[in-house]
């Protein structure tokens, strides 16, 4: 067999996979092939080095799997008219629950807005604090009142140490509901695919 | 040999061929056949395997007018044959403990 022949023949063995796979795996043995004669050897004898289209076809549908799209995408399907009637029937029951449901989903993000809401309005207010403590402080200091001073510049070095704390804290549940929502999602998700299966 | 055990030393053997300089299918077939046997149907999965895994990565260059696909060690392939290195050292002594299984048994 010429190589031309050979390339030929393999190309319509490989016709079953994708265009480029068939293509890289045609080019590669087209490479060896010249290699082969580039060393010496003659065309027939390169192109039985190549190996067997068999073995080829096998070494293909080997690494295959590991080409294809993991997950394959469900295929969607027309409703019947069964399915219709069912579920225009159902609907009295269905869209309640959907509803409610819904509003669940809902309610559980509107909570977790707020918590996170609270917990930073709590740090920026020892902000406030803060500021206020210094101001007032500076203020006694400058009217001659140093243990009036002194008591708010503790006050104001508290509110700092509080709000560090507090934004710590607040970060720390931000960070917990984030992984939660994500969990919460990702088994929705995996509740979802199952079905479908 | 053990088909596995085989492929994945033909892995190792491969990214050994090109870690010193890059080099194409042929010449990596001819530099391995003289110590494990390697066609080109065995060589091709394993530089797609190669390739996906980002051990290696792939060019194309012209020689004498036709194209020809030149492969090149990443530092990942590197690391991997380094690991390799590390593991035989774990593989001779498990030879050494069954080795000396077998020579109690001979005793026996």
């Amino acid at each position: 067999m010429t190589k031309l022949e050979f390339l030929a023949t393999l190309e319509k063995a490989l016709a079953g996979l994708p265009k480029e796979d068939c293509k890289r795996i045609v080019d590669y043995y087209c490479e060896m092939i010249d290699d082969r004669m580039e060393d010496g050897f003659s065309e027939e004898d390169a192109v039985k080095a190549a190996g067997t289209l068999e073995e080829i076809a096998q070494q293909a549908a080997q690494e295959a799997p590991q080409e294809r799209p993991r997950r394959k995408m469900r295929t969607a399907h027309a409703l019947s008219g069964w399915e219709i009637t069912l579920l225009v029937l159902g609907a009295p029951l269905w869209l309640p629950l959907l509803a409610t449901f819904a509003a669940l989903v809902l309610t559980v993000v509107a909570v977790m807005a707020s918590v996170l809401a609270t917990a930073y309005a709590v740090g920026l207010s020892l902000v406030a604090c803060f500021a206020a403590g210094v101001i007032t402080a500076i203020q006694f200091a400058s009217d001659n009142l140093p243990a009036q001073a002194a008591a708010y510049g503790g006050f104001a070095l508290a509110s700092a140490g509080l709000t560090v704390l507090a934004f710590a804290a607040s970060n720390w549940t931000a960070k917990g509901l984030f992984t939660a929502s994500k969990k919460a999602l990702r088994g929705a998700n995996a509740l979802l695919a199952a079905r479908g299966k | 040999m053990d088909i596995q055990l085989k492929r994945g030393l033909l892995e190792v053997c491969v990214l050994a061929a090109i870690k010193k300089q890059d080099s194409y299918g042929y010449r990596i077939i001819k530099e391995i056949k003289p110590y494990l046997e390697i066609s080109e149907s065995t060589l091709y999965p394993i530089l797609r395997r190669l390739e996906s895994a980002k051990l290696l990565t792939v060019r194309t260059a012209e020689h004498q007018g036709r194209l020809r696909k030149y492969y090149r060690i990443t530092p990942l392939g590197q690391k991997r044959l380094e690991a390799f290195r590390e593991e035989w050292r774990e593989i001779l002594s498990i030879y050494q403990f069954i080795a000396r299984e077998e020579a109690s048994d001979d005793e026996a």
